[in-house]
């Protein structure tokens, strides 16, 4: 990002129009929430889309792999998705309600999320099924997660042998061996049983919730995750050095009083450790795993005075060629800068002997992300993406043979019962789910979600709302459409407007400089300043969404770049596997409905520092409209913390 | 003028159709670069400087577990299939040894609570649940007794 950029961040959020309708005036709406519309852009929604803001946390519905599913978002991180990396507006609309109702409201969209989420899992369990007996099949090793992280033979560790020591002490001699005897008699249980008998029954609606089961593979892996633990134990197997991320750098030294806390934080981890391994649970392996190789790694830190953790990051995890960072190395300095801060901030949390594993996980996650992307750079190799929470888990080949079957016709005949029922959970779910443009988009289920959590009756949803939409008719399917008819029909007591980052940019540099000449500077994507091309961006020319009249003008420019990208696609083929050709052609697309006035391509930003500040702009309180005010005079201007360094 | 808005609605429908643009945001989350130092969860959220945020996901955390709880508590599932889902939960949260984290226990316990099983039956689940984790049974059981 250039330096006139960083300079330039202030939310405004205009306040289009401050309703003071009869609605607003009634006490007894003493609650509210945001209908949000989303304005499109190219790519992931370009006819635009919505959600619904209860607060800190918001639900939308995307499509994933052709189904609808509802997500639970904070809601910083939405906008910070949408208004700033997105560069769309957001639109908000608040719809005041009685408190109990909104209660209602907010149940129903948690419910359908926590239902969906575990047909999905339903899904997921049942392909590990699959997994497993292709494994199997194929001859493999049963892989342990957590195991990764320990040498298979070498040098045994002290720690570890302290550690069985202890255990031994506890809980008497043999303990561990029983505890192993116990789950290999369980493996045998599980390998002679039928893959296909725990219950998942394909959904017949919505709102089915799946029966309460442990499936069968996991099950498996988790009992072998045990079987793991005990054989390591055995063995006092030592940490494989190469799962560590260390910090060489000198901000990595750790101080007298950091080396104190690790040491606090490493016996409690320990005596963890030991109340884990006496837990009535099964699958008590994999957390030990776990916590015994964060224990190595704390040691690790202790004897190198330097921050060491474990690397968290999968080895499948989505890449991110070198060839899209390449060009964008000054944004990758200030990602870093932005990352070490993160890293101080975990770190700070984390020896501060704050209770709980969080701490640790966010420290590991913060170090490994600066530290992938450091040696990505480096090394000029691919990057690992690995957004959310992300816990230890690298995965090792089982020290020992486990029981499972072994005739190829038992695994086969096992493996079709399994496939069939992945088909016919597969097939409940895309009927019920299916993403349709008109009839089953995000739209649709928004209210249709809206009206079940309000008993569905028209009448008592617009006794409660103010009005009934049904998300279909009169064209309620498209997001704008869907936003007008909320602020026609809803008792809408505020709207707002969020604008995109790339107009926070330009509204800043009106400020300080001759408006005609940001104007003309910003308009195409050769001066812009406020504008570097993202990475999955197309190729166009101009900017035509705060442009009505010139659009098919600008909209013929932008189709030609388009077109000649596409050509220059056609010649690169073979060198860039048609990435350059995917962006022609995207282009060419998005430039068509330039021409009849209407404007989907906004372009994108690779990174944007976010801020919870987008959040409280939101819900400031507006200045009192006077009665001659314009959405300009009622302006509120917001700087964003943490965004000028 | 509706006739006019219709128009101009029923134009913009056919653009979306005949471009075969998509209505609703399509999760491809973990491709951009902005993940690659972090998610958005993580900054914005997880831990900015905003308490409330970082409130509010301990609060939904809570909730999914309290919600998981109470569907264990009112079906028919075994104790391994409920530990099982706790550790699918709880590793989203960034937890992996959940019988040692006190924000899970509690909520467990209000789960009971809203599913309406009596103190008597929720000592006997805990017990089961975490054998003789003392500090584990003391979490849930005040999680319990937290809701009157």
């Amino acid at each position: 990002m250039s330096r006139r950029g960083r300079a330039v961040f202030a939310a405004i959020v205009a306040q289009a129009a401050l309703c003071t309708s009869a609605f607003g005036a009634a006490d007894e709406f003493d609650a509210s929430f945001d209908y949000l519309y989303v304005e499109a852009n190219e790519g992931s929604s370009s006819g635009g889309h919505t959600a619904v803001r209860f607060g800190a946390q918001s639900y939308h519905f995307q499509n994933r792999d052709g189904l609808l599913v509802l997500d639970r978002e904070f809601t910083a991180d939405l906008l910070h998705d949408y208004a700033l990396l997105n560069n769309r507006t957001v639109r908000a609309s608040r719809v005041a309600l009685r408190e109990a109702d909104l209660r209602r409201l907010h149940d129903s969209f948690e419910r359908r999320y926590h239902r969906q989420s575990r047909q999905l899992e339903v899904g997921a369990a049942l392909r590990d099924d699959l997994e497993l007996l292709d494994r199997w099949r194929e001859g493999a090793a049963s892989e342990v997660p957590g195991l990764g992280y320990f040498e298979r033979d070498g040098t045994a560790s002290p720690a570890v042998r302290a550690l069985r020591d202890r255990l031994t002490e506890r809980y008497g001699i043999g303990f561990l061996t029983r505890r192993r005897d116990e789950a290999l008699a369980q493996l045998a249980e599980l390998a002679a049983t039928d893959p296909a008998a725990w219950p998942a029954p394909p959904p017949e609606h919505a709102s089915q919730e799946p029966p309460l089961a442990w499936p069968w593979a996991r099950r498996y892996q988790a009992v072998a995750s045990s079987v793991a633990a005990v054989d390591l134990l055995h063995a006092s197997a030592a940490l494989d050095a190469t799962t560590l991320v260390v910090r060489e750098t000198p901000s990595g030294w750790l101080v007298d009083e950091e080396l104190r806390r690790i040491r606090e934080m490493r016996a409690r981890l320990e005596d963890s450790l030991v109340r884990l391994a006496g837990s009535p649970r099964s699958d008590w392996g994999r957390p030990f795993l776990v916590g015994l190789a964060r224990l190595l790694a704390l040691d690790e830190a202790l004897a190198r005075r330097r921050l060491v953790v474990l690397d968290t990051l999968p080895a499948d995890a989505h890449q991110l060629p070198y060839r899209a960072l390449e060009p964008r190395l000054e944004r990758i300095g200030e990602i870093l800068l932005a990352g070490h801060a993160r890293i101080e901030m975990a770190r700070r949390d984390w020896s501060s002997g704050a209770p709980g594993e969080r701490p640790q996980t966010r420290l590991e996650g913060a170090i490994n992300r600066v530290h992938e992307l450091e040696a990505s750079v480096r090394e000029q190799r691919a990057l690992r993406l690995a957004p959310g929470n992300r816990v230890p888990a690298r995965p090792g080949p089982s020290r020992t043979p486990l029981p499972k079957l072994e005739d190829t016709h038992s695994i086969d005949t096992a493996r079709a019962r399994v496939a069939s029922r992945i088909d016919r959970h597969a097939a409940a779910m895309t009927a019920l789910y299916r993403y349709h443009l008109i009839t089953r988009n995000c739209v649709s289920e928004l209210f249709e979600t809206l009206n079940a959590g309000l008993g569905d009756s028209p009448e008592e949803v617009a006794e409660v709302l103010g009005g009934h939409l049904d998300g279909h008719s009169e064209f309620g399917f498209v997001p704008f459409v869907s936003a007008r008819a909320v602020d026609d029909r809803f008792r809408v007591v505020e709207q707002r407007v969020l604008p995109s980052f790339r107009e926070m940019q330009l509204a800043e540099m009106r400020r300080h400089e001759s408006p005609a000449w940001v104007a003309l500077r910003e308009s195409n994507t050769l001066t812009a300043r406020s504008y570097q091309r993202g990475y999955r961006d197309s190729a166009f020319l101009f900017f035509t969404d705060d442009r009505v009249w010139l659009r098919p003008v600008l909209g013929v420019a932008n189709l030609t770049t388009a077109v000649l990208e596409s050509l220059w696609g056609v010649v690169k083929l073979p060198a860039d596997r048609g990435e350059t050709l995917r962006a022609g052609l995207t282009g060419t697309l998005v430039s068509l409905p330039e021409l009849a006035f209407f404007n989907i391509r906004k372009g994108s930003n690779d990174w944007v520092m976010p801020s919870g500040s987008l959040v409280e702009a939101l819900d400031r309180p507006l200045p009192a409209a006077s009665a001659d005010a314009t959405p300009a005079d009622q302006s509120v201007e917001t700087e964003l913390p943490g965004w000028s360094r | 003028m509706e006739r006019k808005l219709a128009t101009a609605l029923s134009g913009a429908a056919l653009l979306l159709l005949v471009f075969g643009t998509s209505a609703c945001s399509i999760s491809n989350s973990s491709e951009t670069l902005s993940n690659s130092i972090s998610s958005p969860f993580e900054w914005s959220s997880d831990s900015s400087d905003s308490s409330s945020d970082s409130s509010a996901g301990d609060s939904a955390y809570r909730q999914d577990v309290s919600d998981y709880t109470v569907a264990f508590a009112t079906g028919d599932g075994d104790l391994d299939a409920f530990r099982s889902g706790l550790r699918l939960l709880s590793e989203r949260r960034g937890v992996t040894n959940w019988e040692e984290d006190g924000l899970t226990l509690a909520s467990i316990g209000q789960g009971l609570n809203e599913a309406g099983w009596k103190p008597d039956a929720m000592r006997a689940f805990a017990q089961e649940l975490l054998g003789a984790n003392a500090p584990g049974l003391e979490a849930l059981q005040a999680g319990y007794a937290s809701i009157p």
